[in-house]
């Protein structure tokens, strides 16, 4: 063994220094790219807003913190005190819609988007207050 | 009626509603903060989409966030926020219901400053607190700023840091929260 580890020193060597590189990486890994995220559910604004509200636990329980692609009109354009973009989607909901916060980088010129235009947001869930808020999106195409 | 059926946080909004809407005062896009010094590393998150309405007329507020709202820097803290310390799946919002006291009659129909006393309950991971604190409002061309900040002991909340990292964690976040409020039109 000893001659082994004489020998083939480097192995257990690259390995700690592969193990340490690793766990620095998970620990200081950025937050999730929206833009080559992978998507797990396309629904349409109205049937996102639709299933929220005939039952939250149930779609927080599919929807919360996935990557979600949300196609519909939008009602509104703002932005927040911070300078972010945020889109409105319309829902049949009458009080409550889909609220999405911009990320900086965009295809898209957010100026030219206007109420009425059918648009695709792709954006993380983090659930209802009274609209269903999505952060870190990211506009797909606007038809 | 459907509209009642949206959630338990509108039912909560609504109950502000006895009062003229010229009172009232809303924000969907609150900013809310929190920070903590340790001693490994600083920890700090920020939610944008807090729901926030404040009533002049009663002199109450009402606000509520979503936990996985809040974005940290690094992945794995955010992750580690979520499913081991807030438990967001379980407990997915924060709220706080209080009223204020003004240090004066506050116009909203001409620019000014005033300082407030806030009381009220605090509820995170399932559990409500009373808090007291004090908060700004600035009246400023027709919309509304409001800030306020305080201490909030994370124990007091039943959050249970794993003991590995516990010395690692400060027991004490400093929450800092900035709201600009149009007026509530619907």
């Amino acid at each position: 063994m000893k001659n082994f580890l004489k020998k083939y020193w480097i192995i257990p060597v690259l390995l700690i220094i592969t193990l340490i590189g690793f766990s620095a990486y998970m620990y200081n890994k950025p937050r999730k790219n929206i833009i080559n995220a992978g998507v797990k559910y396309k629904v349409s604004s109205k049937k996102l807003f639709a299933d929220f509200e005939s039952n939250e636990n149930q779609a927080n329980k599919r929807y919360l913190n996935q990557v979600i692609e949300v196609a519909g009109n939008v009602k509104e354009v703002s932005k927040n005190p911070q300078g972010d973009f945020i889109v409105v989607l319309d829902s049949d909901g009458g009080f409550g819609t889909v609220r999405g916060t911009l990320i900086k980088n965009q295809k898209i010129v957010i100026e030219e988007i206007l109420p009425g235009d059918a648009i695709t947001l792709k954006g993380i869930c983090t659930g209802m207050l009274l609209d269903i808020i999505l952060v870190d999106c990211y506009v797909m195409e606007k038809v | 009626m459907k509209i009642l059926k949206i959630s338990g946080v509108l039912a909560l909004l609504i109950g502000l509603a006895s009062t003229s809407f010229a009172q009232k005062f809303i924000t969907k896009n609150g900013h809310t903060s929190f920070y903590s010094e340790a001693p490994m590393e600083n920890i700090e998150a920020h939610n944008k989409e807090v729901l926030s309405i404040i009533d002049f007329d009663s002199h109450e507020i009402v606000t509520t966030m979503l936990m996985n709202g809040f974005q940290f820097k690094k992945s794995l803290m955010q992750e580690h926020f979520n499913e081991k310390y807030v438990e967001s799946d379980q407990y997915p919002k924060a709220t706080f219901k209080g009223k204020f006291t003004p240090n004066d009659a506050i116009d909203l129909n001409k620019d000014g400053n005033y300082e407030l006393a806030v009381t009220g309950d605090l509820t995170i991971h399932g559990v409500t607190k009373p808090i007291e604190t004090k908060a700004t409002i600035e009246v400023k061309n027709g919309v509304v700023i409001g800030k306020t900040n305080f201490n909030v002991k994370v124990k007091d909340f039943d959050i249970t840091i794993p003991k590995v990292v516990v010395e690692n964690i400060a027991e004490t976040v400093l929450v800092t929260s900035d709201f600009t409020y149009s007026p509530y039109n619907n």
